[in-house]
């Protein structure tokens, strides 16, 4: 009976540092390019709706706030392709990096 | 000769995704299948013809969330071909790119999962750790681990830099040598060799006959690869060979994923060297500037991926779209391969070619081998299981 080949690679293992990392506590770091939560800049918006009118997963809504038009994304519908950045002709939506997004209620996850 | 029928599904702990499977059984040997397909049908093909074509690309890409690069390729391809838009070549080097990383990722979670079926668990956990590094590039490069959200009609949304550059060679060289030695693993191997050489075999005639796509022919020695066959997106300018076996069991058509990742390795690292500079994407207007068909054909990780659009003049919404997937193909292969085999050997089988339920569900598949449809309702199903 001969020895398994991966038997040297099990050994090994024993020795490393285990793959995975204790995830609350630590984190992996994240890409340059990362998708999180939306981060809106409403001095630079000027409520044209363009990002509403892409939106694929219609999640982004034109809300009237003392007199501004200013976009609203609902994080529970959105599907992170930031297309609306794309499309933002004056960059008022920029890439977060926040991903913890679970909440308690859902007007938590909208982000104004 | 009487026979019990064995139902599996639609919830079963050994299945990955809701599909019910009525196996006939004579003792421990399965004499006939019947499958049952249509539990996660999502109506996706008239939804996507009543949404413009920038929303149909991100849900394309939700037609299965494996292989969502293979998805928007064809379709960003199809619409392409449809508006009479040419797309630049680094663009398209970057597709395929990304097309083959996703391909890295989707074979290494199905040989792990292959790995874990057969009760080999280690080399599942080493699979999966090993399947982590190309999340990582693929977040990278796209922005997002799984739903990259990378191509678009008229190019792709994010350029590489030399520092990606270097990262995927160092990440892919790495890779490559641990890839190797799993090779040998599933050369030798006694615990592999017995319960996969053998097992399901589907021969070469039968898988013609019955139109198996992918890895699922391939590893019956059929020459059936659509990146040889009809180059698309960079595959015409750099070298590939299809990976052929002919043995025709559950061992072959994991050989031929192992073989393909180390294709997959070097096409990458053949564009990266190749890779012309330029632009990344061209405009493309929202509306189709004419009436017409476009079709695209590609090579995903399951096998033959093909979308079909109707554009019309001026309308920003296709008027018909038509989605084509690799597991719906080789659903009929799978019930052939399952003829004869022990029911033990069931999860291993079905999970050789690879199946995404997601894709297959649209219409009702009846074995044309029994010529029969047998309908059981919830009452005679809750009688059976109180027996």
């Amino acid at each position: 009976m001969r020895l398994p080949s991966l038997i040297r690679e099990v050994w090994a293992n024993l020795l490393k540092k285990p793959a995975t990392v204790k995830y609350p506590f630590e984190k992996l770091p994240l890409s340059k390019t990362y998708r999180g939560k939306h981060e809106l800049m409403r001095d630079r918006c000027v409520g044209c709706g363009l990002c509403a009118k892409i939106c694929p997963a219609f999640a982004i809504t034109m809300r009237s706030v003392y007199g501004k038009v200013s976009p609203e994304v609902d994080l529970a519908k959105c599907i992170f392709c930031y297309q609306c950045e794309d499309v933002c002709p004056r960059g008022a939506i920029k890439r977060g990096k926040e991903y913890e997004l679970a909440s308690w209620s859902r007007n938590e996850m909208i982000v104004r | 000769m009487s026979s019990i029928d064995l139902i599996v599904g639609p919830i079963h702990p050994a299945l990955h995704e809701p599909e019910r499977f009525v196996f006939k059984i004579d003792g421990e040997i399965v004499v006939d299948v019947e499958p049952r397909l249509g539990y996660v049908h999502r109506g996706i093909e008239k939804a996507l013809s009543e949404r413009t074509y920038i929303k149909d690309i991100y849900l394309v890409e939700r037609v299965c969330g494996i292989c969502n690069v293979a998805h928007t390729l064809t379709a960003a391809q199809a619409i392409e071909q449809a508006f009479g838009v040419e797309v630049p070549r680094r663009s398209k080097y970057l597709r395929t790119i990304v097309h083959e990383l996703n391909r890295l990722h989707s074979h290494l979670l199905i040989l792990g999962v292959v790995c874990e079926l057969i009760g080999f668990d280690t080399l599942f956990m080493l699979f999966w750790r090993d399947r982590e590094v190309i999340m990582d590039l693929i977040e990278m490069i796209t922005g997002n681990r799984v739903m990259s959200a990378y191509n678009i009609i008229g190019g792709v949304r994010r350029n590489i830099g030399d520092f990606e550059v270097t990262q995927i060679k160092g990440v892919l060289s790495s890779l490559a040598k641990r890839v190797k030695q799993y090779k040998k693993v599933f050369m030798d191997d006694p615990t592999i060799r017995a319960r996969c050489a053998g097992v399901g075999y589907l021969s070469r005639a039968k898988a013609l006959a019955l139109g198996a796509v992918g890895p699922t022919a391939r590893g019956s020695g059929l020459e059936l690869d659509v990146r040889v066959d009809e180059p698309y997106a960079a595959y015409d300018e750099v070298k590939y060979c299809a990976v052929i076996y002919n043995d025709g069991d559950v061992w072959a058509r994991l050989m031929v994923r192992l073989d393909e990742l180390l294709a997959s390795m070097e096409v990458i690292n053949e564009c990266l060297d190749k890779m012309p500079s330029g632009p990344i994407r061209v405009p493309v207007p929202e509306a189709a500037p004419q009436s017409a068909e476009g079709v695209s054909v590609i090579e995903a990780p399951r096998g033959e991926l093909i979308h079909h659009v109707y554009t019309k003049r001026d309308d920003d919404k296709p008027f018909r779209y038509r989605i084509r997937t690799p597991t719906y193909a080789n659903i009929p292969a799978v019930c052939e391969m399952l003829k004869g085999c022990y029911i033990a050997d069931i999860p291993a089988i079905l999970a050789s070619i690879d199946p995404c339920f997601s894709c297959t569900d649209r219409a009702a598949l009846i074995d044309t081998n029994s010529g029969e449809k047998r309908i059981i309702d919830i009452l005679s199903l809750a009688r059976r299981s109180k027996k």
